[in-house]
């Protein structure tokens, strides 16, 4: 029996339209999966599909060699601008949810009640959740979906809606998971955060997938690298001269896209030899930003 | 099971020791209790009003002298002028016939006095004789009969029979005929009425009672219920829930909850009731001239049979509100949903009440309807059933069509939520869920 989670050709078929087309991932070890898209790409269908809340027209999801409704206890699960029971205790409302995955009244309890000492939050056991800063319930409401402490967490659009301080938290929260060793799947059109955690990544665009595998292994085979430039002269004419193309134009800085070393060696060569000394001359990967646009044409955050 | 038990016990927590139970709890059993109250008030009032009026009386008004006269005993007075002797022997006739009233002679020219008195007290009546109109074709006297309201004083019905026989009576003696040919004329045949169904007051007072909290609990538990379901769709808790929970175990936890609490509002209010009864109301009190009793009328077996009832009607219009709120993905969104139910349940009481009010006169086909029509069960049942018209067997077969359509509707209902538990934004017809596909 395979461990880890596995997704076989997953498709869901709406009236008249595809949401989701013939779409597999592998996770054989622990690590956040990045599912990047821009709105409207199947990101959220792919996720309820994946948890089982809606039935796919053909595929499968097996976690650890079994139906993913079979193992409800090991999922946790926080949906796209969620909010909690603003009436209810958040011990309470922490304590259902974590019964409701399998857990006993106690173990739910304390659970509930470590997990809130973890992050600082005691304070707010007994009191109702519209009672709670607006801080420390952004934090709550995200917790409540890993109070049972699952080994599998779907994570759709976790940044939406949080404040700068609740989106700290949420990245203490995603490195905590992944030190603890849990499986994640980031769905999320912020493909800069997709980039900070995501070892392998799985790019949609109007339900097909246009891109998956590893994210370095991605960037490296992608046939080119970009070249980033700090000099007192404008290079940009020379460099064009040497193949490049510009991407952007900053203040401080020049951005331009190379095809290999070579090209990047040879324009350093030529600046020295006019006698033009960058401050700064770095060759670096694409960014996942740039990879995405390239093959959706679209925008990303 | 285990996951509707689990939502059971927290929406169960978290609804009964909050003020939207606790609150509406205190105010029915207040307002039971003034009910209780009424009659002894009413009664207290009468008295008092008597005295003063007694009081008053005792300063030398003619009206007094001409009450002391006449029988003892007696709930009321009516006074009759007839200046003119426009109906002779009227007054005797009424003296005779009417038991309970004491009947005293007036004076035409204290005609607005006496109805001064009778627009003040509710005991006292006014009967006066007018000549006919001249340009009138038939040349009868007028009788006017005035009371305080409809329900006290004399009685229209006999005063017209009493004077009617009373001045026909002269018309014959005055065409020679003897009084014992006379009373024979207008002699009427002996009958004797009985209904079969006995319509005990205090049964449809208290079955009303039970319809009244059965209609509150549907709304009030219904529209909790929707709520409930509408705050989870909006904040994403549904998506968490379903995760975890099957529909149908979620919808069976909270629809558990809410006919728990709603029964045992229902059970608080009908003891203090019953208790309010017994012990506020005072002993032999009319309504319309019918008794209000409660000993040995309630069995244990009617109580029970009307909790079930009552249990099962929350229960069929909670999957109905169910359905309602699945439709929509905001709570703002939900009155204009739920609106329909309402209506439903507001119609179908009345009906109800009205089909058991008017039970001797409605077919036999409208009754059987009522009692097993599933919209009009829950509110008609209870009328049969505390007014002991219903046999065992009858309120077996509408508890059973009852219970199979809540099976029926909770069914639906779950596969309705589940349909619809992922939709967000505008308002969705029932034909937009037909046609969804999972």
């Amino acid at each position: 029996m395979g461990m880890g989670l596995e997704v076989s050709k997953l498709t869901k078929k709406f009236v008249g339209q595809t949401t989701v087309d013939q779409l597999s991932l592998t996770m054989n070890r622990p690590e956040v999966y990045g599912l990047i898209g821009s709105s409207g790409s199947g990101k959220t269908t792919t996720v309820r599909l994946m948890l089982g809340l809606i039935e796919p027209t053909s595929g499968q999801v097996l976690w650890n060699g079994r139906p993913i409704r079979e193992n409800a206890k090991d999922v946790g699960y926080l949906p796209e601008s969620r909010r909690g029971y603003s009436d209810i205790k958040v011990l309470d409302q922490m304590i259902l949810f974590a019964m409701l995955h399998g857990l006993s009244r106690k173990e739910a309890r304390e659970s509930a009640r470590q997990l809130l000492s973890t992050y600082g939050l005691e304070h707010t056991a007994k009191l109702p959740l519209k009672r709670v800063s607006k801080v420390d319930r952004q934090l709550v409401e995200i917790l409540e979906a890993f109070v049972h402490r699952p080994d599998l967490v779907f994570l759709d659009e976790p940044f939406t809606g949080l404040d700068p301080v609740g989106a700290e938290k949420m990245d203490h929260v995603i490195r905590q998971m992944r030190e603890d060793g849990c499986y994640v799947i980031l769905s999320t059109h912020r493909v800069d955060k997709a980039e900070e955690y995501c070892d392998d990544i799985i790019m949609l665009d109007h339900g097909k997938t246009i891109l998956s595998g590893n994210l370095k292994q991605i960037k490296r085979n992608y046939g080119h690298t970009n070249l980033v430039v700090a000099c007192d002269v404008d290079v940009t004419d020379t460099a064009k001269d040497f193949g490049m193309e510009l991407i952007e134009k900053r203040a401080q800085e020049t951005e331009y896209r190379i095809h290999g070393d070579d090209e990047a060696n040879a324009l350093l060569a030529h600046m020295l030899s006019q006698g033009f000394y960058p401050t700064k001359y770095e060759i670096r990967e694409p960014s996942l930003s740039e990879i995405f646009m390239e093959l959706t044409g679209g925008e990303t955050e | 099971m285990k996951n509707t038990w689990i939502i059971f016990l927290f929406t169960l927590k978290n609804t009964i020791n909050r003020k939207k139970f606790i609150v509406p709890t205190i105010v029915m059993v207040a307002i039971v209790m003034i009910v209780s109250l009424f009659p002894y008030i009413s009664e207290w009032s009468e008295q008092t009003q008597s005295q003063k009026k007694a009081a008053a009386q005792t300063e030398g008004e003619n009206v007094t002298q001409d009450t002391s006269s006449v029988k003892k005993n007696v709930s009321g007075y009516c006074y009759y002028i007839d200046d003119d002797g426009l109906i002779p022997n009227g007054l005797t006739a009424l003296q005779n016939n009417l038991d309970t009233i004491g009947v005293v002679k007036g004076s035409g020219d204290q005609l607005e006095f006496y109805k001064h008195m009778v627009a003040g007290d509710r005991t006292r009546s006014l009967i006066y004789v007018t000549a006919p109109d001249k340009d009138s074709k038939v040349q009868l006297p007028t009788v006017h009969i005035l009371t305080r309201d409809i329900l006290t004083g004399v009685n229209e019905s006999d005063v017209k029979d009493i004077l009617s026989r009373a001045y026909i009576s002269s018309l014959l003696t005055q065409q020679g005929l003897t009084s014992d040919i006379t009373d024979l004329l207008q002699l009427e045949l002996p009958t004797e009425a009985t209904n079969t169904a006995n319509m005990q007051l205090t049964g449809y007072l208290l079955a009303l009672a039970v319809v009244l909290v059965s209609f509150f609990a549907v709304y009030f538990y219904g529209y909790s219920i929707s709520v409930s379901l509408a705050n989870e769709k909006s904040s994403r808790i549904m998506e968490m829930l379903a995760v975890s929970a099957r529909p149908r175990q979620i919808l069976m936890g909270k629809l558990m909850a809410m006919v728990v609490m709603a029964v045992l509002q229902f059970l608080i209010v009908m003891v203090v009731c019953m208790l309010g009864f017994y012990y506020l109301v005072p002993s032999g009190y009319t309504i319309l001239g019918l008794e209000l009793r409660l000993t040995s009328f309630v069995t244990w077996k009617q109580a029970l049979a009307a909790v079930v009832f009552f249990t099962l009607g929350i229960m069929f219009y909670s999957t109905l509100n169910i359905i309602a709120g699945s439709m929509v993905s905001r709570v703002e969104d939900l009155s204009g949903a739920m609106m329909p139910v309402i209506l439903i349940a507001i119609v179908m009481a009345i009906a109800s009440s009205l089909i058991a009010l008017e039970n001797q006169s409605v077919g036999r086909a409208v009754r059987i309807a009522a009692s097993l029509l599933p919209l009009t069960s829950p509110f008609y049942m209870p009328y049969r059933i505390l007014g002991g018209s219903i046999s065992a067997r009858e309120t077996l077969i509408s508890a059973v069509v009852l219970l199979i359509s809540v099976s029926f509707l909770l069914s639906l209902s779950a596969k309705v939520y589940r349909a619809t538990m992922l939709h967000y934004g505008r308002r969705l017809r029932m034909r937009d869920v037909i046609k969804a596909k999972q």
